[in-house]
């Protein structure tokens, strides 16, 4: 398997639109690593340039530390899975995964034991036979990974493989490509825009934003220790709440005021906030980060009326209106609220973030 | 609204049926007509034969020369027809997945070309042709048929090439395939339902063609049927039964291979519109 590493790589487009601005990544070999953030990011363009289907306006891309920036693609030892499968829909499943490898005119006998074995790994050897249109949205993306397993390459790419699927089949392929990933150990490349798949599969996530690398780390990293405002509300479902609050000094105690209610700081946040005493900051909690009260408490509690209830089995999310604010809490669901009651919510201080109004840095 | 529908529905009937019989009527009375000899098909015109006299046959094979003339029709019908598809085809693909600059523009020249009649272009043609000295031979009538046949066919197969996702060509790529394989084992494969249509659609415009081998050659050997045909009419003597006969044979064949691949031709343009 193999190494990728990313040094200074820009992508230009004609006219000037720069897709991909100075990204630095290392992947270790055997990590899975998923590049994540919204559309227009920059992560697909990231992909392709690894691919080679799109061409480095600067930078360096290595491979197994050889410079590839100028190998074709057939020539970089990489496997790429498609958003919509790409399956050549005049060839059998067999066919399909056995064309990379026709190609590179590999024996007849090796093709057909590495068809055989991908095709009993992925558990679509009774659909060898079957053309693409025949098969459902799940066993088609189990084919292209299957075109991808044959060929042995040193890292598989994804490109938001699982988008095209129902909210089920998502799931259970999340797993089964997790699974593959544990057993092929392998260096892989995924792209996605949804965090779940990006917190449940990586080892380590990209988060990028208009082309930039806004933090890499490991899922529990970036979930407790987003480097901005964006991470941290791409991160985690529902997305972190945010309000904008001024710092202030009460006797010894330090505040954070929204104008409604106030929260007293911890004295790690007290010692980082000192010098914005007077000054407004983005308070950040996560819905799972507060607790349900019905007795406001000054300095403790967020107060508002109720405007929204989602039951959803195992926890409730209940949306609270503030004078200026909606802030989301997952409760506990066997707890009875009403739309419009007046409820507090008990934030952990502990794990309150911070982040400058200006630069939507995490104060830390 | 249920009884407009129904007026609406009699009347498109209506609609459908005399032109069903304005298209039908005079193939049939061809059919006919050509088993008539040339007094009976005078005295009784729309009658049909009162026997079946198939001397008209023998007769216009042999005086006309339909064989050679038959012969220069399929030759003319089927290199054009192969190399035009297979330019199409080609241009068509790197029209709609080479992404060049100059593309958009290259297509433009040859959509234009859709604009131009073989009728404007005939004299400049002929005088071309005779000065590069393949006037009267068989390049000279095939050459043209590909040029006024490639518009049309590149339009055709460009806007349905560009519907085939650009992913399954990346993987191609990826999977070790240049872009000769990739033409060959993928496009041409994925584009069978239009490569039917071009195929069919030229094959029959080149079959019927007969403006420009009537102008561009003056030998016998070298003519096509359409033309063949025509020699029938005028001249000194006028025989309508071998002129039914002729028009028989050049027509049947078109429509015996219309009647075979014409759900291929449906296919074809419907594929066109809903490609995915």
């Amino acid at each position: 398997m193999a190494t990728v590493e990313l040094k200074d790589i820009c992508k230009i487009y004609d006219g000037g639109v720069k897709a991909v601005d100075n990204v630095n990544i290392d992947i270790h070999d055997r990590e899975f690593v998923v590049l994540v953030g919204p559309s227009g990011c920059g992560k697909s363009t990231t992909l392709r340039m690894i691919a080679g289907l799109e061409d480095i306006t600067s930078g360096e891309l290595l491979i197994d530390g050889k410079l590839v920036n100028d190998v074709p693609p057939k020539d970089r030892d990489i496997a790429m899975v498609f958003q919509n499968y790409a399956l050549y829909p005049h060839m059998t499943v067999y066919d399909n995964m056995a064309f990379g490898l026709k190609i590179r005119k590999f024996p007849k006998e090796e093709i057909d034991q590495r068809v055989r074995e991908a095709a009993k790994i992925l558990d679509i050897e009774e659909l060898l036979e079957r053309k693409p249109k025949a098969l459902s949205g799940g066993q088609r993306q189990r084919v292209a990974v299957g075109r991808a397993i044959v060929r042995k390459p040193k890292v598989f790419l994804f490109d938001e493989p699982l988008s095209n699927l129902d909210a089920k089949l998502r799931v259970q392929m999340r797993t089964e490509i997790s699974a593959l990933h544990n057993r092929l150990k392998a260096t892989m490349i995924y792209v996605t825009h949804d965090q779940v798949e990006a917190l449940t599969m990586a080892d380590k996530i990209v988060v990028m934003k208009l082309g930039i690398i806004q933090q890499i780390g490991g899922p529990i990293e970036l979930y407790n220790n987003p480097n901005n405002k964006f991470v941290a509300g791409f991160i985690g479902s529902p997305p972190m709440n945010f309000m904008e609050m001024t710092i202030e000094a009460d006797g010894s105690d330090l505040y954070a005021n929204e104008g409604s209610f106030r929260l007293k700081l911890t004295d790690v946040q007290k010692k980082l906030l000192t010098p914005y005493v007077g000054k407004a900051v983005t308070f950040g909690i996560r819905p799972e980060d507060v607790t349900f009260s019905h007795s406001p408490k000054d300095g403790e509690t967020i107060n508002g009326q109720v405007s929204v209830v989602e039951p959803l089995g195992s926890e409730t999310h209940v949306y609270v209106a503030t004078s200026k604010n909606q802030v989301v809490g997952k409760i506990d669901p066997n707890v009875t609220i009403k739309v419009e009651e007046k409820i507090s919510l008990i934030p952990d201080m502990a794990k309150a973030k911070f982040f400058d109004l200006e630069t939507e840095l995490a104060i830390r | 609204m249920k009884r407009y529908s129904t007026v609406g529905k009699v009347l498109s009937y209506l609609l459908m049926i005399s032109f069903t019989v304005l298209t039908v009527v005079p193939l049939v009375w061809m059919i006919l007509s050509a088993f008539k000899p040339h007094a009976e098909i005078v005295r009784h015109p729309l009658m049909p034969p009162l026997s079946w006299y198939f001397d008209n046959f023998v007769l216009a094979w042999t005086q006309g020369h339909l064989g050679i003339y038959f012969l220069n029709s399929i030759f003319y019908s089927v290199v054009a027809t192969v190399v035009t598809v297979l330019l199409a085809l080609s241009g068509g693909y790197a029209l709609s997945k080479f992404f060049y600059r100059s593309g958009k523009f290259i297509y433009m020249l040859y959509t234009l070309g859709l604009l131009i009649t073989v009728h404007s272009v005939i004299v400049p043609l002929f005088i071309m042709e005779t000065r590069l000295g393949i006037s009267n031979t068989r390049l000279g009538v095939v050459l043209p048929y590909i040029a006024f046949g490639l518009p049309f066919q590149v339009f055709l197969s460009t806007t349905y090439i560009k519907g085939i996702p650009d992913s399954i060509q990346e993987s191609a790529i990826i999977d070790g395939a240049n872009y000769f394989q990739i033409f060959w084992r993928i496009i041409i494969p994925v584009a069978t339902p239009i490569i039917s249509t071009m195929f069919i659609y030229t094959f029959l415009g080149n079959w019927n063609e007969f403006i420009l081998v009537l102008t561009l050659t003056s030998e016998l050997s070298i003519r096509s049927l359409p033309v063949g045909i025509n020699s029938f009419a005028g001249g000194m003597s006028r025989d309508y039964g071998l002129q039914f006969a002729a028009l028989v044979i050049g027509t049947v064949p078109m429509i015996i291979f219309y009647l075979i691949f014409r759900d291929k031709i449906a296919q074809g343009f419907a594929a066109g519109a809903t490609k995915e």
